[in-house]
């Protein structure tokens, strides 16, 4: 009669990989199917609060900083401005203007006054919803 | 293989940009004609907001204003005082978008 009590070495079973690739490969399609690929912003924008607001479509977005600075794409300053006006798409969604809200109200202004006058009729000003 | 994947698992992780955006359409002033009735022009101050140069309070904005407008598509006209940042107007523009109206545009 054995009283060996101690726990019998187990074999160790070998280490599946398949469900390791399933996993991985979900993730994989996950971040594929909601991610849009855009290069970093050249300057942090903090965009205003606001409770409501549709849903920002795919559009052309022109960056405005706190500090006046504005980007579109690689332009910077009034090249910025006149590549936003060619790039919108006639019957497209609107523009978008992602500014940071301690951007003063009058250069926003300003901003919006040059593309009106170019013949821009709406642009849509993102937000970070709640 | 597996490297691969994973390769472009991390990529796509820290190439990503997250969260759809909100977006508040601004109609923008392109000089058309459209204005009538009585001056609607809300000009907004950092603390304050006056309507026509009289102060007003945020709450009545509404219904001040209701009254100086046939419908709730009239054009009414924004604009940012010394030292208002935007965050103020989305507020301020928001309220009134709440009010039902819907044709706000920021002037300078």
């Amino acid at each position: 009669m054995s009283f060996d009590f101690r726990p019998k070495p187990r074999k160790q079973a070998p280490e599946s990989i398949v469900p390791m690739i399933n996993v991985v490969f979900l993730l994989l399609i996950f971040f594929l199917m909601t991610s849009q690929i855009a290069p970093p912003d050249p300057f942090s924008v903090m965009p205003p609060a606001a409770q409501d607001g549709a849903a920002a479509e795919i559009a052309p977005v022109l960056l405005l900083s706190a500090s006046g600075e504005i980007a579109f794409g690689e332009a910077r300053g009034d090249a910025a401005v006149q590549a936003f006006i060619a790039a919108r798409a006639p019957d497209g969604p609107a523009p978008q203007l992602r500014a940071d809200k301690q951007t003063p109200a009058a250069r926003v202004a300003r901003l919006l006054k040059t593309l009106a006058e170019a013949g821009v009729s709406q642009v849509d000003l993102i937000v970070e919803g709640s | 293989m597996i490297d691969v994947v994973f390769l472009l698992l991390v990529f796509f992780m820290l190439a990503s940009r997250f969260g759809m955006d909100t977006a508040l359409p601004m109609p923008l002033a392109t000089g058309g004609g459209d204005y009538a009735g009585p001056p609607r022009l809300i000009e907004i101050l950092p603390h304050a907001v006056q309507l026509n140069g009289v102060d007003v309070d945020e709450a009545a904005l509404g219904a001040r204003l209701g009254a100086l407008t046939a419908s709730r598509e009239d054009v009414i006209i924004l604009r940012g005082g010394e030292g208002a940042v935007l965050q103020r107007i989305v507020t301020v523009a928001e309220a009134l978008r709440r009010a039902g109206f819907t044709r706000l545009v920021v002037i300078e």
